[in-house]
């Protein structure tokens, strides 16, 4: 065959090898900059993850929830978890694909009142969170309690937040009226939970924001939860996260019950707790003008 | 049955249309060429999204004024070439249809330009004061219709021009008689012009631009429906090759849709694209696989006459746009060969991309190989496209590789048709030759 010298055989081969010069550089350039984009794109995602008090479900927070979206620009999803007492979970809402801000709430089929049961149920918060953290993979997000929802979140953080540390922070919870000592009023009596909190307190991540809020419907209590009981969470709290701020409100719904459906709870939550509207947005390089594309 | 496959192109080709057309078209092939050149160079240099800008961080290597200077050209150069190559098509048509009557050609083919301008100033007026012309009519990836045109001025020439025969010295007297005698093909042709100018005008046709088409490309691109994605791509790429790039060139040009963003999400959100939400939708098929970032047919048809070698000018072309196509620039060889409007070509253009995405959908379904989610730059290598849109997975590349040689194989016979087309017909020029000859 007369094929054996063929000269083009050679510009094949440069076309090869130009190929692959370029392909190695455009590999690790590629890896780079689609590790970058996957960062920026979890980093976007920042869930408000709500737990509801005792004898409350995940509908406790409906209201509240509408609120929030009349008065944002920006229209947060739901998804509603509930937990049952062996530890399953059910489902329903779901997260919408453009939202980065979606609320998640889980409530437990056992929502009973009692440390023991306190126990339990950061138990089985855990067991949710564990199931969000492999679908969502969220670098960040921030948590909500009200009434025992606080507590739970509390003893979480202390018990099984460590394990999660390097995938996720917390950036701020938020606690509504939650009795750190349970109905306590003299602080000086710690219940057995105030003082396993103060113990393992260490525990709590250093760059945590905590806003604790309290109902004033009496100059001692929210009808339900004594003001001291809230207010002993700043020797769980202070000098331990970055910051701990204690607030009461008072006025019209200032009882336990009402507290998350309260105009100055939401303009809270609103302010300390959600992304500012704009967002933080990292500036990109600024692109020099693009070719417009023939049409 | 390579023999017969020859014979019937054979007698396709021998159709005034498809001879004007290849005429046109071979003669029209440097200007292609050096259009896809400049096109490689703005995508890949000078375009903010493109390889060698980004992977060799031009951004700041490059001063402002060099990307100025080099955008102006690359970008003026495009203009004059590809953007207005329908003006180049319908001269030549007009000039080789009229020619293969024996007409005056030169005529024919000035009013076919004229025509062609006129309707695309129709098509433009009342929409943008700034610039008379629309550029839609006159882009390559429009060539079909100036091609119709030009076909239609010749044929008006054919019917009423008078013979010519050209002459050595032509004297001011002999050029007054041809530009009379063209007077009649060239008011009737006009007539005919300003009728089609006047419809596009009044009825506000969109002749061919992009937005003609964004329904069958969002449709194609959105779809999750191998069968669709099949069905529509058959459409696209039987556009493409009767001159009608506007739709392949908007699915090479952006895949971002919807769907494409949630797979997208999904897999930034896992590490992976290995079970994103939507496996074969069209925009993370077509342009991997089924065309390979445009290079599929071209490359394969290029590779193979570099390494057949039977007729020195083909390969010539084909060595010469070797660089370009294996970038996805192939607008200069598919009219230099030409591709476009080559019936020999009609069914590989169709079914190799077909082949090639019921081959990788079938990968993908068997867990071979992760879809292709993750974005491309402008200018990078046809195969490397699924290597890059699956965050450099080895077993996409190797199965765009092993897809390549297949496409390979299966263009070898389609070359070898073409082959015997060629000789079959220049042999019958040499007869024709031989008899004129014998006459005189």
């Amino acid at each position: 065959m007369k094929k054996k010298h063929n000269p083009n055989v050679k510009w094949l081969i440069l076309l090869v090898a130009l190929l692959l010069v370029l392909a190695v550089p455009s590999y690790n350039w590629i890896k780079k900059d689609n590790k970058n984009r996957a960062e920026r794109s979890k980093s976007a995602l920042s869930p408000v993850i709500m737990v509801p008090g005792s004898s409350a479900t995940t509908e406790r927070f409906n209201q509240l929830i509408d609120q929030l979206n009349q008065t944002t620009m920006h229209q947060h999803s739901v998804l509603k978890i509930t937990v049952s007492r062996e530890a399953k979970l059910s489902y329903s809402g779901a997260i919408s694909k453009n939202d980065l801000e979606p609320i998640i709430i889980i409530g437990f089929a056992n929502n009973k009142d009692g440390y023991a049961n306190i126990k339990k149920q950061a138990y089985w918060l855990d067991m949710a969170f564990a199931s969000l953290m492999q679908n969502y993979k969220f670098n960040h997000f921030k948590a909500f309690g009200h009434s025992n929802g606080g507590l739970i979140w509390t003893y979480w953080l202390e018990n099984y937040y460590s394990q999660y540390a390097n995938e996720t922070k917390m950036k701020c919870l938020m606690t509504l009226g939650t009795p750190y000592n349970f109905t306590e009023k003299n602080l000086k009596n710690r219940t057995q939970m105030l003082a396993d909190f103060i113990k393992k307190r260490s525990a709590l991540p250093k760059k945590l924001k905590v806003y604790s809020l309290s109902g004033g419907k009496s100059y001692e209590s929210d009808g339900i939860v004594p003001e001291t009981s809230v207010a002993a969470g700043k020797f769980i709290f202070q000098n331990q996260v970055k910051s701990y701020t204690a607030m009461t409100v008072t006025g019209k719904k200032a009882d336990h019950s009402d507290l998350p459906q309260n105009k100055q709870v939401i303009q809270a939550i609103r302010q300390y707790l959600l992304k500012k509207p704009g967002g933080p947005n990292r500036p990109g390089k600024q692109p020099k003008p693009k070719r417009k594309d023939r049409d | 049955m390579i023999n017969f496959a020859a014979n019937f192109v054979l007698k396709i080709r021998q159709c005034t249309f498809f001879r004007a057309v290849q005429r046109t078209l071979v003669m029209l092939m440097p200007i292609a060429v050096i259009g896809s050149y400049f096109e490689l160079l703005n995508e890949l240099v000078f375009s903010p999204d493109g390889l060698i800008y980004n992977i060799f961080g031009l951004d700041s290597i490059m001063s402002d004024h060099f990307w100025y200077a080099g955008t102006f050209i690359c970008h003026g150069m495009i203009e004059v070439t590809f953007g207005v190559f329908a003006v180049y098509s319908s001269f030549f048509m007009a000039r080789y249809t009229a020619r293969i009557y024996q007409k005056d050609s030169t005529m024919s083919g000035i009013t076919a330009v004229l025509i062609m301008l006129f309707c695309s100033y129709a098509s433009n007026s009342g929409r943008n004061a700034r610039t008379f012309f629309s550029a839609n009519l006159l882009q390559i990836n429009g060539i079909f219709i100036a091609l119709v045109v030009g076909f239609c001025v010749g044929q008006v020439f054919h019917l009423l021009g008078k013979n010519y025969v050209p002459v050595k010295n032509e004297s001011t007297k002999w050029i007054q008689h041809r530009a009379w005698d063209a007077v009649l093909p060239s008011c009737v042709s006009i007539a005919f012009g300003l009728l089609l100018g006047f419809m596009i005008y009044e009825l506000q046709l969109k002749l061919l631009n992009s937005a003609s088409f964004t329904a069958l490309v969002s449709r194609l691109q959105t779809t999750n429906n191998l069968a669709e994605v099949l069905l529509l791509s058959v459409v696209v790429t039987f556009l493409n090759w009767l001159g009608i790039g506007y739709p392949l060139y908007s699915l090479l040009g952006s895949s971002s849709n919807a769907y494409a963003a949630e797979n997208l999400t999904y897999a930034f959100q896992h590490g992976s694209s290995w079970h994103v939400p939507y496996q074969f939708l069209g925009s993370s098929l077509i342009k991997p696989y089924g065309i390979m970032g445009g290079t599929s047919v071209a490359l394969a048809v290029i590779v193979i006459l570099l390494l057949r070698r039977k007729n020195k000018e083909i390969e010539a072309i084909a060595k010469f746009n070797l660089l370009p196509v294996a970038f996805g620039s192939t607008l200069g060889f598919s009219i230099g060969l030409p591709l476009v409007l080559n019936p020999v070509f009609l069914l590989p253009s169709i079914v190799i991309p077909l082949f090639n995405m019921v081959l990788a959908a079938a990968a993908i379904s068997l867990g071979w190989i992760p879809v292709c989610v993750y974005p491309i730059l402008k200018g990078t290598p046809g195969i490397l496209n699924s290597f890059f849109g699956t965050n450099g997975y080895i077993s996409a590349l190797i199965f765009a590789l092993l897809l390549f040689l297949l496409d390979l194989a299966l263009m070898w016979p389609i070359i070898k048709v073409n082959e015997l087309v060629e000789d079959k017909l220049k042999a019958k020029q040499e007869v024709k030759a031989d008899e004129e000859k014998a006459q005189s």
